[in-house]
């Protein structure tokens, strides 16, 4: 077992909305939970899925002081849902570019 | 360089528009459309959550709200949803300052994942009521 060096204290600034007073140092970090349910529905379900399963982690981690950890799960949540809106940008361009292959291709046999 | 607050929501409803007027004319609700099927459905024969989402846009338009249910009811709650973040985003950035969403919400993520998962498995459950789900 090593040494676990203590996590790094969160960045310091003014809380912008209801300062926690007392209770936490900075405001948890935004979960991306939006973003998630957007690449789900928009782009690419399992990454979305993913990204929310992340967000799904941030608020208990914050709650149970795991800071550094719940700001890594909230990235996690951002980076995954940007791999989905990539993933279904490129699902439609492929779809695209077979529809166009295809219509060709139907074009041809009955010409 | 000074960026209007409100570009950004009004980039995001521009976009959104746009989609909702490539799906009121590409019509989804009839098969064999430009627009693609769902890549779950079509490779594996069954409902994903997301399936039957564009028929339920498409009936939302057209102010058919009980067959915008059937397509997709946990699809038109996300939209509830997602309508009310985008309204807190964008009063949000008309004061200044961060406005609290439903997101936020201590419980928001766990509830959406589980709601999914439940989704992803009623849906293609064969017996009892649950057919009813499968579009």
């Amino acid at each position: 077992m090593t040494y676990q060096p203590p996590p790094p204290p969160p960045p310091s600034g003014p809380p912008p909305y209801g300062a926690p007073q007392g209770g936490y140092p900075v405001p948890q970090p935004d979960s991306n939970l939006v973003w998630g349910i957007l690449s789900a529905l928009l782009c690419c379900l399992p990454l979305g899925v993913v990204s929310i399963v992340y967000s799904s982690k941030v608020s208990g981690l914050w709650m149970q002081g795991r800071y550094a950890e719940a700001q890594t799960a909230a990235d996690n949540a951002k980076k995954w849902a940007i791999w989905g809106a990539v993933a279904g940008v490129v699902g439609l361009i492929i779809y695209g570019v077979l529809m166009v292959a295809g219509g060709m291709a139907g074009y041809m046999s009955v010409s | 360089m000074h960026i209007h607050p409100l570009a950004a929501p009004l980039a995001v409803a521009a976009a959104a528009a746009g989609g909702c007027a490539a799906i009121w004319a590409a019509n989804p609700t009839i098969p064999g459309g430009i627009l693609p099927v769902c890549p779950t459905k079509a490779l594996f024969g069954i409902d994903c959550p997301g399936c039957g989402s564009l028929r339920m846009i498409y009936s939302l338009l057209h102010f058919d709200f009980a067959s915008a249910v059937h397509y997709n009811a946990l699809g038109l709650v996300a939209v509830l949803l997602l309508m009310w973040a985008f309204a807190a985003w964008t009063y949000g950035r008309l004061v200044g300052r961060q406005v609290r969403s439903w997101q936020h919400l201590r419980w928001s993520a766990p509830t959406v994942l589980a709601l999914t998962l439940v989704w992803f498995v009623v849906r293609n459950l064969g017996f009892g009521p649950f057919p009813a789900l499968y579009v």
